[in-house]
């Protein structure tokens, strides 16, 4: 099956998605913005289709960084987003007006795409396959502040 | 965008090269760059419009950035007390231009873009994607007379593999 972002994986000299990601049925948390938000267009876009000039900074210079600039960032629980968000406020209070207003749930479930382990935090990656439509998945379920 | 009081440059004067994501989140929130002859500067996201981000870069030195890494100094007093006595205030747009340079004091930041009193750094704030990130923080807070065993023991949560604990006698 291929990916939402085929035409551009297929550019990288890595293996991506990783070979550590697979299909699974999973409840995940995202930051989002609110409908009435002027990026609420954008709540389920990865930051290299949002931003391709970042492609050209320190941060993507690898295959492999660039890769991850193709997936997307979910919680596995209602708790470790929330405590994210207390650690990325503490040292930016304005920080909503980067990542987001709300907190959405949904389910990711196995024709979505290929998920990555997940971290400490609780934080993994999503590689969307070709068709997949979080938006009508996610639903908001609380603000930020 | 919120309200800044300062002067405005005709263009940001520094030439720097980012060096490693510090605080990163689908974006980098705070970055180490350095300019020609090594001094250390830090860009702090502050806040983004429909055209551009805002950033304030100001001077650390390698003391006040070791101390920050290491919890003795919290990114709220970086930011309110700049080596220069001032910050700059840079926004880019989509494709990194520049498009407006303040100079700003510290005493005219909004609220909005002052951190926590309890702003300390910990390194699980690195990107964790960014393999590069521990090494090149690690070179650029080298320093001799700092006690090496514990940034390296921070940085990687224990003492690296491989590697002889050195003697700091």
């Amino acid at each position: 099956m291929n990916f939402k972002y085929q035409k551009y994986l297929e550019r990288l000299f890595v293996q991506c998605p990783p070979s550590d990601y697979t299909s699974q049925e999973r409840i995940a948390f995202r930051f989002v913005f609110e409908p009435t938000h002027k990026n609420y267009k954008n709540n389920f876009l990865p930051v290299l289709i949002l931003k391709p000039a970042r492609q050209t900074g320190r941060r993507f210079k690898k295959d492999s960084s660039k890769c991850q600039g193709y997936a997307l960032s979910f919680f596995e629980t209602l708790k470790n987003i929330k405590q994210r968000y207390i650690e990325l406020k503490r040292d930016n209070p304005n920080i909503c007006e980067q990542i987001g207003t709300h907190i959405a749930q949904g389910v990711i479930e196995k024709e979505d795409g290929l998920v990555s382990p997940i971290d400490k935090k609780g934080h993994f990656s999503l590689h969307e396959f070709e068709g997949t439509q979080l938006e009508n998945k996610f639903r908001i379920i609380c603000p930020l502040e | 965008m919120q309200e800044l009081v300062g002067y405005r440059l005709e263009h940001f004067p520094l030439n720097l090269r980012d060096i490693v994501d510090l605080i990163y989140f689908d974006g980098p929130l705070l970055t180490l760059f350095e300019n020609e002859y090594g001094d250390s500067y830090l860009y702090y996201w502050c806040d983004v419009d429909e055209q551009c981000h805002r950033w304030l870069v100001f001077r650390v030195t390698q003391k006040t950035l070791r101390f920050y890494v290491t919890q003795k100094l919290s990114l709220r007093e970086l930011i309110l007390n700049p080596v220069d006595g001032f910050l700059y205030s840079v926004e880019l747009d989509d494709e990194l231009e520049s498009r407006q340079t303040y100079l700003v004091q510290p005493k005219n930041l909004p609220p909005k873009y002052i951190p926590a009193v309890d702003s300390y750094y910990d390194f699980s704030k690195l990107d964790a994607e960014d393999t590069e990130a521990k090494g090149l923080l690690l070179e650029k807070l080298w320093d001799e007379k700092h006690e090496l065993s514990d940034l390296l023991i921070k940085l990687f949560d224990q003492f690296p593999v491989g590697m002889n604990k050195p003697s700091l006698a």
